[in-house]
């Protein structure tokens, strides 16, 4: 940010009024002082094992690394620049001073954003950081709203570099590490930060989900289906997959031991299904291992980890090697060779293990149980699921107890196990002979669980979400259907409206006492001959009577619920999510809002004859409505007569271009209007309003006249913008029309749309088939109505033709009737 | 000309010639549901935070320290910088807390808040710059 010629301008100020230059970072008084910095965190933190410090010019860390490396020698220190302006990092490439191109780079992080770096500061620098990452602009801002979030620090981008790194580019290497976060500054101008922040917090959501679930999964699978034909463990792979992922030692056994205690659970219920256990062994077995395995938890929490990876590689490398080995035992049942004491005796040491780590258990206890007890292969494996069930439920819930688990492991992990199972008839247990019996045996172990965990852990509202999670009903809760009351609706499309979200109020004055109250969300949209879920993009409904007192709101069906309450007033709020800016959906975000009634507004059935009102509240300065519907004294205050009517009602909000003009209706005089969101010239839109007032008469000829409008008024709504979905939908006073093309460029395109939808507002509008009047909200359309609508579809190539008379025919004569 | 490491005792002076002047800001462990989420398991992030500083960042101990570093006669013509913000803040809260002058230069495109803040610290005391 900083020019060279305010450089040249403070140096002049320097000559002239003798005053002295304090440079920004170069020098040594200057990094003496930085240096403090670094002195105090090491006093505050001895035992940081990292620092993370931002690099500008270089005199921040110029001074803390010089201060940690005389402190701290073995404490890393690593620099974080942005790469929006990379100056250090390529002075460090090149080993000497280099400049930023004049007005080359620009970054949000500007405390970091030096036109230059100077020999002292790159010096220290060279010397004392252990290495220089670099983040992106996006990286600062997510780290910004995560420091807001988790830590309610307002920091500029500057300050959030260091968390950028940590979240970035040094999660892995950094794992598991105490590291020093130099947090340096806090000024920026609020607008500034919020802008930022909020487009920070977008990108911190989506990194929240980032979850890594599909691999945990496949990895899961593929360790129980290796694990299963081999006859070993799947931990085997497992273990160091999760170590590998920098998951701690302990919250990688617990992660297993959890999904163990499913697959073991599923093993020991297969087998005593056909087979016996001794319980008189089990039992005294069960209680010493469980000794045994809290122990072994206990270990495995406190010891070293790195010492507990050796433990663990030399565990699978031995497992291995005995898998390799294939020993041939319980091939038949034969006579005891020892006792159940001494045999029971080994439950001490095997839950130990189990507890600890448990690779490889399950073929040491079929071991142990074959040869000691004469059991047969299968019988071993039977009595040692039953065992390892309790011990792993225990050990799990040790490591648990201890604070060792990670949700967005563990679930996917014991999730990623189920499918093996599925696939493997239990009957083979029976049929193979003992030398497979060890992998048919972990087949069988998880067949029958598929119906444990049918349900979607990640749908997509809840990875828009973020971290909060709101109650929200499960995909496919929401849908609408059929007549409703609306009779006052409050619409907030501002607040989150960089997450497309709108809060939306709705009132049902004087509702009959008796039944509950149904309120739906439409399936079907006027002109939409395809059902419709409309209701998968509401979710935080909640109810409450005229004093606030909340109303239990029940889904009876995907789309509907059922408002409890004694009559009178019901108060609605909901949270709708729209990114879909067509004639179907709705589309909210910071720049304008486009919106499909039934893909909005929930309804009341029974209520459908009772007038709507509608309000957009909190429209920033400059924005207007649009829509077909009655205007009122507010001009963010709309009406309709009835719900059908509102229903086919689209509406636009924006700073929205407006253009007006009075065509000739028979006798009447109607208000035709356009009404744009775009990104183009005013010119533009003149020009594009030419053309579709030589439209209008042209088709008002095709029918002998104009259709007639309520209130007077046909109104072109139109969003062109590149965010926008292409499509056109036509209602009864207006037709919707998107577009990504803006007028520059999809002049003729754009308008071939208008033309087309223009011409519905005789055909399909007012000369239609003799199905029902009325949308089927609840239920989607006529399927009468849609064939024969499809077939006076064909008179749409009239709308064309007008289009066509309208414009000359040759391609330089149709720019000059475009006004080009 | 070779350039110096920082010596110890140098650090030390300066934080002992800082330490009335300057806020030891806080070292804070930063744990929470959004951390345990999204950064490696186990990792203890300390956070720093110099935001807490005096000006508002951690260029006052830089700006301090150059200033006292100057002598008397020098310090008396007051000093100037150049800065796109956090070091023309932290310039002119250092000449003010040692009441003396300072005349910054700021970029046009400098954020508004920090040219604004830069006035106020100015305004606040000491002769105007």
């Amino acid at each position: 940010m900083m020019s060279t010629q305010a450089f040249a301008l403070a140096a002049q100020i320097e000559r002239e009024e003798g005053r002295a230059l304090v440079h920004p970072f170069e020098g040594p008084r200057t990094a003496l002082g930085t240096a403090t910095l670094g002195r105090e965190l090491l006093r505050q933190v001895p035992d940081l094992e990292a620092v993370l410090v931002p690099v500008g010019g270089g005199g921040l860390a110029a001074g803390v690394a010089s201060a940690v490396k005389l402190y701290r020698p073995d404490c890393l220190v690593i620099g974080v620049e942005p790469e929006a302006n990379d100056v250090m990092f390529r002075s460090l490439k090149s080993g000497q001073p280099e400049r930023v191109p004049e007005g080359g780079y620009r970054t949000i992080a500007d405390s970091l954003s030096p036109p230059y770096t100077l020999p002292y500061s790159l010096e220290l620098c060279r010397r004392n950081l252990d290495d220089l990452v670099l983040v992106s602009d996006d990286a600062m801002r997510e780290a910004l709203a995560v420091m807001f979030r988790g830590a309610r620090l307002a920091v500029e981008p500057a300050a959030a570099s260091a968390a950028a790194a940590l979240l970035g580019p040094l999660r892995e290497r950094l794992a598991g590490k105490k590291v020093g976060l130099i947090v340096c500054g806090t000024n920026i101008a609020p607008e500034r930060y919020v802008e930022h922040l909020s487009r920070g917090t977008c990108a911190a959501r989506a990194a929240a989900h980032r979850v890594k679930s599909l691999l945990v999964s496949g990895i899961a699978f593929t360790g129980a289906l290796l694990g299963s034909l081999s006859g070993g463990s799947a931990s085997a792979l497992t273990m160091p997959a999760w170590l590998a992922m920098g998951v701690p030692f302990p919250t990688a056994v617990a992660t297993d031991k959890l999904a163990a205690s499913l697959w073991t659970l599923l093993g020991a219920r297969n087998y005593l299904r056909r087979r016996e256990v001794d319980w008189r062994l089990l039992a005294g077995m069960v209680a010493l291992g469980l000794v045994g395995a809290w122990f072994g938890a206990a270990v495995t929490v406190r010891l070293d980890p790195a010492l507990l990876k050796r433990v663990v590689g030399a565990a699978i490398l031995l497992l291995i090697g005995v898998m390799l080995l294939r020993p041939h035992l319980g091939a038949v049942p034969r006579a005891p060779r020892a006792s159940r004491w001494v045999v029971g005796a080994a439950a001490l040491p095997l839950g130990f293990y189990e507890g600890m780590l448990g690779s490889g258990n399950s073929l040491v206890s079929s071991l142990l149980f074959c040869w000691g007890r004469g059991y047969d292969l299968i019988a071993a494996l039977g009595h040692y699921y039953v065992l390892a069930f309790a011990w792993c439920a225990l050990a799990a819930a040790s490591y648990i107890g201890h604070g060792y688990y990670d949700v967005a492991l563990m679930v996917p992990a014991t999730i990623g196990r189920v499918p093996v199972g599925t696939w493997a008839p239990a009957s083979e247990v029976n049929a193979a002979p003992p030398s497979c019996v060890v992998s048919s045996w972990s087949w069988a172990a998880s067949s029958g669980s598929n119906c444990f965990w049918g349900s979607d852990s990640n749908d997509r509202a809840s990875s828009l979400r973020g971290p909060v999670r709101r109650r929200r009903p499960p995909a496919g809760w929401a849908v609408p259907a059929c007549g409703a009351v609306a009779r006052r609706l409050l619409c907030r499309l501002l607040p989150n409206a960089a997450h497309h979200e709108a809060e939306i109020s709705v009132t049902f004055p004087g509702v009959p006492a008796g039944a509950p109250l149904e309120v739906w969300m439409s399936r079907a949209s006027p002109g939409r001959y395809a059902v419709h879920e409309f209701a998968k993009n509401v979710y935080n409904l909640r109810a409450e009577d005229s004093r606030g007192h909340s109303l239990s709101a029940v889904p009876f069906t995907p789309y509907a619920w059922r408002i409890a309450g004694p009559g009178g007033t019901v108060k609605l709020r909901y949270t709708l999510f729209g990114d879909r800016g067509d004639g179907t959906y709705a589309q909210i975000d910071r720049t304008h809002a486009h919106l499909n009634a039934p893909a909005v507004f929930l309804w009341a059935r029974g209520l459908d004859a009772r007038p709507v009102r509608v309000t957009f509240a909190g429209l920033p300065a400059g924005w207007r409505v649009a829509t077909q519907l009655k205007p009122t004294s507010d001009p963010a205050t709309f009406t309709a007569p009835n719900l059908q009517l509102f229903m086919d009602s689209p509406i636009i909000v924006g700073p929205i271009d407006l253009r007006t003009w009075l065509v000739t209706n028979g006798a009447r005089t109607d208000t035709m209007r356009l009404a744009i969101n775009h990104q183009g010239t005013s010119a533009e839109v003149d020009r594009y309003v030419e053309m579709i007032k030589k439209i209008v008469p042209e088709q008002a000829g095709v029918f002998g006249e104009l259709a007639s409008y309520d209130w007077g008024t046909y109104t072109f709504l139109a969003d062109y913008l590149p965010w926008a979905s292409g499509d056109g939908m036509e209602h009864r006073n207006s037709t919707s029309l998107t577009s990504t093309r803006p007028l520059a460029t999809g002049l003729m395109r754009n308008f071939g749309t208008v033309a087309h939808e223009f011409f519905h507002s005789w055909n399909i509008e007012r000369i239609r088939p003799r199905s029902p009047r009325a949308v089927r909200l609840h239920a989607g359309q006529h399927v009468g109505r849609a064939l024969a609508g499809r077939g006076l579809h064909q008179l749409l190539r009239g709308a064309h033709s007008a289009a066509r008379r309208a414009s000359p025919p040759t391609r330089n004569s149709r720019r000059t009737w475009a006004g080009r | 000309m070779t350039i110096p490491s920082l010596a110890r005792g140098d650090i030390e002076l300066a934080a002992e010639v800082l330490a009335p002047l300057v806020r030891e800001t806080p070292a804070w462990a930063w744990r929470d549901e959004l951390t345990e989420r999204l950064l490696a398991p186990g990792t203890q992030p300390i956070l720093k935070l110099e935001l807490f500083q005096h000006a508002g960042s951690f260029k006052a101990r830089g700006a301090l320290n150059v200033m006292l570093g100057l002598d008397e006669s020098a310090l008396a013509r007051g000093v100037t910088a150049v800065s796109a913000g956090n070091h023309a803040i932290a310039v002119a809260w250092a000449a003010r807390t040692l009441g003396r002058t300072a005349k910054v230069v700021m970029p046009k495109v400098a954020d508004p808040f920090r040219v604004s803040r830069c006035s106020r610290a100015r305004r606040g005391g000491g002769p105007g710059g």
